[in-house]
């Protein structure tokens, strides 16, 4: 396999053609264009033609392979919704041997270490699949029964370490495993606690125990594992200083990992801890929901860490994965449904187009490593001066679909309605983790693969950048409803942290991770409000004006104002410093339409923060509604104090620049 | 979710054809992966499609139009 040249699509083809005459390029597209256009009318012609004659035999008639008798001709009825039950099951065999080939083949190269992850895998299927069994998953209930919609959750676990397996995979090698051993520690560690849990709840499923404290318990257990990865990446980031590359660099570690990973961790336990209430009351899949969500933490730390464009999307539809089940977590209600189909079909469109731009990227370049794109684009200049059209496209297509995950601009109108009808704890897993973990690798993607060709993805995260402001705070000024308010705020916060990124100079991105520390940190105090502020009547502080309903001088309540400050701008506070720096450097960058846009929405923003705070301060009652608030803030008041103990540093001290400064001297030790 | 499915196989397909074209293993290897996540997604689509049916009693999207964006 060494002994094979591999040579880019770019070196190949391209430059001989752009040698020659330029439109040659252009005449083999029409050309493409033109026969895929003829081979698909053929197909869809010839299948139309042999499908109205009567064909009528023995073979035709017998089962095939998906056990159903041929019925009626090929017009589209529907199957049997049953059958689907049986081909999911189907699918993740399907996937576990086509993954069982390359291994096979390569088993002599990949030694004892690529054996044994093998083995590792099947084991992690095995243990997904007993679950699913033991949890009567496979049983379809005669009328719509008790047995809850755990048939996708289930098959959801196996399905997401399938996708989880390839990356490790594919790195086999025994002189990578001390490197791999200390720097994936904690990825690591996570999997074999989800496993252990996963485990230990088939056999008590199988004991017929209580499944309502099994998953209290299953919740708890992986909350002490969070918290324990949590303090090995605060260890990792005060002992290894150095940056290594992992997995022939699918992986990297460095301290701007270190820091993110903690904070996705943190943000993560944060979420699930505060989420035993909603999800005891409202009756959710109590079941499998830490387990999903332990499983989407654990691909965004993989997200985070990933160096190679391939990696990096494994671990991002992986976590995704784990969204859509997290959002129908609530299934029995409408709106969740809603959600969940929503955000299914839209985030695997944009999956889509990411994948075809990363495959555009490939092409042109030869290689999918951050590192190697960015040399490629360093010392193939003419790319950019003969206008290479497919590059351009690929990075468009890339980061469109990056800022749907990350709803901003371009994708952004799924944010409101994904975010009211998903449960409460997964619309805070949408605002706090997965924005922190995507804009991570889109700044690591950036800076180490992007940085020569500054010029193609300046206009595109500018523009981005622009309407996301402008379309956030807008819509958040009318907003009635908390969890939509949040959804449009936090578009308008997205396009400050993009206002950074489109810099592109070294200051805008330390900017950006300050800023994206102080977003976390805010909606951190925001949302442990949110979480645990419950009337009996359950509903939960639905709308803004139900915010009067806090007592006015609790602590809680006043970290709250505090916060809404900070973000809004008023100066003392960090969120001021954020906005002010970004701002700062967008301006050195000659980015003058983006700042008077950031200036001015700011100054609109400020207008809805004060109104939640007159909300709270002014528009109090001494009616009834205050009596019963805060039924379960007492019990979780003790975790609630502990993380606000986190934010204050970050959020008004403002010193956060300290940490950050180490942060972006290793990302200049990466190759920036 | 056949187009979504489409969507996937076409890229791949270009994939694998990037690989034969340039003599580049990788490119198969990489296709093969995006083969298990689609084939991931759509597990979980039909998921999707087994929840709805069991609680919604529907498939049709159209019936799905309470939330206003």
């Amino acid at each position: 396999m060494g002994n094979i040249i591999k040579i880019s699509f770019f070196e190949r083809v391209l430059t001989p053609l752009y040698s020659n005459y330029q439109t040659q390029t252009y005449f083999s597209i029409v050309l493409f264009i033109a026969i895929s256009a003829l081979l698909c009318s053929l197909l869809v012609a010839l299948a139309y033609i042999f499908s109205l004659s009567p064909l009528q035999d023995s073979e035709k008639r017998s089962e095939y392979e998906c056990g159903f008798e041929p019925f009626d001709n090929a017009t589209r009825l529907p199957f049997d919704v049953h059958f689907y039950l049986v081909g999911i099951l189907f699918l993740i065999f399907d996937v576990e041997v086509a993954l069982f080939f390359p291994w096979v083949l390569s088993l002599r190269t990949a030694g004892w270490f690529g054996f044994y992850l093998m083995i590792a895998f099947v084991i992690i299927l095995a243990i997904g699949f007993l679950y699913e069994w033991k949890r009567g998953a496979l049983i379809w209930p005669s009328r719509q029964t008790e047995l809850p919609y755990t048939t996708n959750t289930k098959k959801k676990v196996e399905a997401t370490r399938a996708g989880y397996h390839p990356v490790v995979q594919i790195t086999g090698g025994i002189s990578y495993i001390d490197h791999f051993l200390i720097n994936m520690l904690p990825e690591i560690l996570l999997v074999v606690v989800i496993c252990i849990v996963l485990a230990i709840i088939a056999i008590a499923l199988g004991r017929g125990e209580n499944k309502k404290q099994l998953g209290l318990t299953a919740l708890q257990a992986l909350l002490h594992g969070l918290r324990f990865v949590a303090a090995l990446y605060a260890i990792q980031l005060f002992v290894f200083t150095e940056s290594t590359v992992l997995f022939h660099g699918y992986a990297l570690s460095t301290i701007y990992t270190s820091a993110i990973k903690l904070l996705t961790v943190v943000s993560c336990s944060f979420i699930l801890s505060n989420s035993e209430a909603y999800i005891r009351i409202n009756n959710c899949a109590l079941l499998e929901y830490p387990i999903i969500l332990s499983l989407a933490t654990l691909f965004m730390l993989l997200l985070i860490s990933s160096g190679n464009l391939v990696s990096a999307f494994i671990s991002l539809v992986g976590f995704s994965l784990n969204l859509y089940v997290l959002i129908l977590s609530d299934a029995p209600t409408a709106i969740a449904r809603e959600a969940g189909v929503k955000y299914f079909y839209l985030s695997a469109l944009s999956s889509g187009l990411m994948l075809y731009g990363i495959f555009l990227i490939f092409f042109i370049t030869g290689t999918s490593q951050f590192f190697e794109i960015g040399q490629f684009l360093a010392t193939n200049t003419e790319i950019l001066i003969s206008g290479n059209m497919l590059i351009r496209l690929g990075i468009l297509f890339l980061l469109t679909g990056l800022f749907f995950k990350l709803s901003a601009f371009p994708g952004h109108l799924w944010a409101a309605d994904v975010y009211e009808g998903s449960p409460d704890p997964v619309t805070a897993f949408f605002i706090l983790p997965v924005k922190v973990a995507v804009i991570s690798f889109i700044l690591l993607l950036l800076v180490t693969a992007f940085q020569p060709v500054i010029i193609i993805w300046q206009p595109i995260i500018t523009i981005s950048a622009l309407f996301s402001l402008i379309w956030g705070c807008f819509a958040a000024l009318s907003e009635k409803k908390t969890k939509r308010f949040l959804a449009y705020a936090s578009i308008n916060q997205i396009g400050f942290i993009l206002l950074g990124l489109a810099t592109g100079s070294a200051e805008g991105y330390r900017a950006t991770i300050f800023y994206l520390f102080v977003y976390a940190a805010i909606n951190i105090v925001f949302l442990g409000i949110f979480l645990n502020t419950r009337r009996i009547d359950l509903s939960n502080l639905l709308y803004l004006t139900d915010f009067r309903q806090l007592e006015q001088t609790g602590a809680a309540t006043i970290s709250l104002v505090l916060s809404l400050l900070s973000i809004a701008g008023i100066p003392p506070l960090a969120g001021f410093f954020g906005k002010y720096y970004l701002l700062l450097h967008a301006q050195e960058q000659g980015l003058y339409g983006l700042v008077i846009t950031g200036l001015f929405t700011s100054l609109i923003s400020t207008y809805y923060y004060l109104r939640v705070i007159k909300i709270i301060w002014f528009e109090g009652t001494e009616d009834a509604g205050r009596a019963h608030t805060n039924v379960y803030k007492q019990e979780r008041a003790v975790i609630y104090k502990a993380y606000i103990a986190i934010t204050y540093p970050v959020l008004y001290i403002g010193l956060g620049f300290l940490v950050i400064d180490a942060i972006v001297t290793s990302l200049t030790a990466v190759g920036f | 979710m056949l187009a979504i499915e489409m969507i996937y196989l076409g890229v791949i397909s270009s994939f694998v054809l990037h690989g034969v074209v340039c003599n580049d293993p990788r490119g198969a290897i990489y296709g093969l992966f995006f083969l298990i996540l689609a084939a991931c997604e759509s597990g979980i689509g039909l998921g999707i499609l087994i929840v709805l049916r069991r609680f919604g009693n529907s498939v049709e999207l159209s019936d799905y139009q309470q939330l206003h964006g």
